[in-house]
């Protein structure tokens, strides 16, 4: 038989020196990146929205204190006061009064409203109007000339605020213009009203825009659309005029639609990486199981030869000695022997042939094992016949050192069996139970018939079988650790388990060591 | 040392047929021979019946023969007697294990009646030229 040398060694690192867990280190990196990412461009966006809110209020604000400031300055000119002082003249303010006023103050209209309060002169367009302030007087105008009038005419004073005019929202200043002869009696009129508009329009928005993260702005009359912040336009009297809607592009969107990209491309190709690794990885993982069954399988094999040796070198080459020792006995000193000294020499090479024949049809029939077809040859026969002939045999040949103490059902003296299969059946386990038993103790058998099946069991007081072993004592010539220098092949076991399956039996094991081994066998007697 | 004396051999093994038989052919070869079934025995054999030479069985049910070995290498009387280790074991292993350990030779199972005789003589001679020797001086 070949020797079999199977080396073991580690198989060779799969890939570069990464492992799983640094990639997927990598990746949970990847992704808490990509969070703090996103939460940090929320919370810019969230900052830009109320950024731009508050620079829309203070720009609105800034627009109507400008007009505020301008109506005021004006409202003490000489030239309004001649203006306000030639209105109560309607033809000559007719003349006078006109797109002077929006010249001088760059406004798109301007009113000077009598010091009766009934008329104003104004401009709209490029008409010089003459009308009747309260049938044209636009919502929440009526609270700002309340305001102007009820100012001290003395002091430069403007109120201001936010008008609907023809449907556009205007930014509007009034202010009192004082006669042009404060300290005459003889004025006229106590105060005129000066009022300027000028809507709150595209330049404003495009102011708006030009500042900050504002992509676009428009005077809506709906609130807060998608999200985008809005600031809510009221007159004096409180009434809405419409929403100032701030579109912004939010920087932290922007960020993120620059950064996501990286972000996913760098988490797709860690992705990637430790799909690859975990594939490499289960890959030299089954590679090396495979090996491993192999290397288990090469090393049952090799135990197995071991075994197989061991039990050749030492069950071979007993027998052997003695029919040599026999043989040269005979052959050289044949005058010296008696005939009954002849005789015994004979009987003993006769017997360790015999042992030796057992032997090689052991090994022979555990070889021709796999892939078989075995057939069952019942027969009507009388098991307690077999057994203690089978018993006298082996006790003669142990020295007749043990008691069989048997009890058989009658029944077991006409069964339906293969005795070809019961015989080493039978052998083996008394075999066992003799060779690995202590001189004077009795070995039980007990033979009983119950309903379509024979149990067959053989009790010794013997060394037992370690509890570790219990299952391996059935591989071909695997021999307990206990047996010790008592000659066996370590086939008796596997061939008996062979056997009794054959015969679609089955057998127990019951074993405790130092105390004996009790096996039970159970074989139909009917197919 | 007389010349006249059978020189004695001590057989150790367990297997009854094969120790009756070893026992038996070295007697017609005109040796002394005792037979002992296990190393304990064939310990108190040698300390009585004072062996030129041990046939000693290697595996035995009843203690090795490496046991036997250095029971017989403890006692003054038994410690030079050569013991020649016979074992169906053939590997080069045991070979050397058995030499290691202080056996003198080793013969493997099957042997015939020449090769048994031929390792007992030759030890016989080297240990009566060894004797020789130290009564010289």
């Amino acid at each position: 038989m070949k020797d079999v040398s199977v080396s073991w060694r580690q198989p060779a690192a799969a890939g570069p020196n990464l492992s799983v867990p640094v990639v997927l280190l990598l990746m949970v990196s990847t992704v808490m990146m990509a969070v703090l990412t996103f939460v940090a461009a929320r919370s810019l966006d969230r900052s830009a929205k109320a950024s731009a809110q508050q620079v829309a209020e203070s720009l609105l604000l800034q627009a109507r204190r400008d007009l505020a400031k301008v109506a005021r300055d004006a409202a003490q000119s000489d030239s309004v006061r001649t203006y306000a002082e030639g209105s109560l003249d309607p033809e000559w303010a007719e003349r006078h009064i006109g797109d002077q006023l929006d010249q001088i103050f760059g406004t798109s209209s301007s009113w000077i409203i009598d010091a009766r309060g009934r008329t104003m002169f104004g401009h709209l367009g490029r008409e010089i109007t003459h009308v009747d302030v309260f049938e044209v007087i636009p919502s929440g105008l009526g609270q700002l000339l309340e305001q102007a009038r009820t100012t001290p005419v003395r002091v430069p004073t403007s109120v201001d605020g936010l008008l609907l005019l023809n449907g556009t929202v205007n930014v509007a200043a009034a202010a009192a213009v004082p006669p042009l002869n404060l300290s005459s009696r003889t004025s006229p009129y106590e105060r005129a009203v000066l009022v300027l508009t000028t809507p709150l329009d595209q330049k404003y928005l495009d102011l708006l825009e030009s500042v900050y993260f504002m992509s676009a702005v428009e005077i809506s009359g709906e609130g807060a659309r998608n999200g985008d912040p809005a600031i809510q336009l009221r007159d004096p009297g409180g009434e809405p005029l419409g929403w100032l809607v701030l579109k912004i592009s939010a920087p932290g969107t922007v960020l993120l639609e620059q950064v996501w990209p990286a972000v996913a491309s760098a988490f797709a190709s860690m992705l990637l990486l430790a799909g690859l690794f975990v594939r490499r990885v289960e890959r030299a993982r089954l590679q090396r199981v495979r090996l491993e069954q192999t290397l288990d399988r090469e090393r049952d094999l090799r135990q197995m030869k071991a075994r197989f040796v061991n039990m050749v070198s030492h069950e071979i080459r007993t027998p052997l000695t003695t029919i040599r020792a026999a043989t040269d006995l005979l052959a050289r000193y044949y005058q010296q022997l008696s005939p009954e000294e002849r005789e015994n020499e004979l009987r003993a090479i006769q017997h360790e042939i015999r042992v030796m024949t057992t032997l090689v049809d052991d090994v022979l029939a555990i070889g021709r094992t796999e892939g078989e077809e075995f057939k069952l040859h019942r027969q009507p026969m009388d098991l307690q016949a077999m057994t203690t002939e089978i018993w006298a045999e082996l006790d003669r040949a142990h020295g007749r050192r043990h008691e069989l103490k048997l009890a058989a059902d009658p029944a077991t003296h006409q069964v339906s069996l293969d005795p070809t299969l019961l015989r080493p059946i039978l052998t083996n386990i008394l075999a066992n139970a003799i060779k690995f038993s202590p001189e004077g103790t009795p070995i039980e058998v007990d033979l009983k018939v119950n309903g379509e099946r024979v149990d067959i069991r053989v009790t010794d007081h013997g060394i037992g079988i370690p509890a570790d072993q219990r299952d391996t004592v059935f591989a071909p010539f695997n021999r307990a650790t206990n047996v010790g220098a008592v000659s066996g092949t370590g086939l008796g076991l596997t061939i008996t388990k062979q056997s009794v399956e054959r015969h679609g039996g089955t057998l127990q094991l019951d074993s405790e060591e130092g105390k004996g081994t009790e096996i039970l066998v159970r074989l139909p007697l009917a197919a | 040392m007389s010349e006249q004396r059978p020189k004695r051999v001590l057989v150790i093994e367990d297997e009854a047929p094969i120790r009756e038989r070893m026992v038996r052919i070295l007697a017609y070869e005109g040796y002394e021979t005792r037979g002992a079934q296990n190393g304990l025995a064939g310990v108190s054999i040698a300390h009585n019946f004072h062996p030129d030479i041990i046939l000693c069985d290697v595996m035995m049910s009843d203690g090795d023969g490496f046991e036997a070995l250095d029971m017989l290498r403890q006692h003054l009387d038994t410690e030079t007697i050569p013991i020649i280790f016979v074992s169906a074991a053939t590997e080069r292993a045991s070979i050397r294990q058995a030499m290691e350990n202080g056996a003198d030779d080793y013969i493997t199972k099957p042997f015939t009646t020449e090769e048994l005789v031929g390792a007992i003589e030759a030890q016989i001679k080297k240990r009566a030229a060894l004797l020789r020797r130290f009564s010289e001086g």
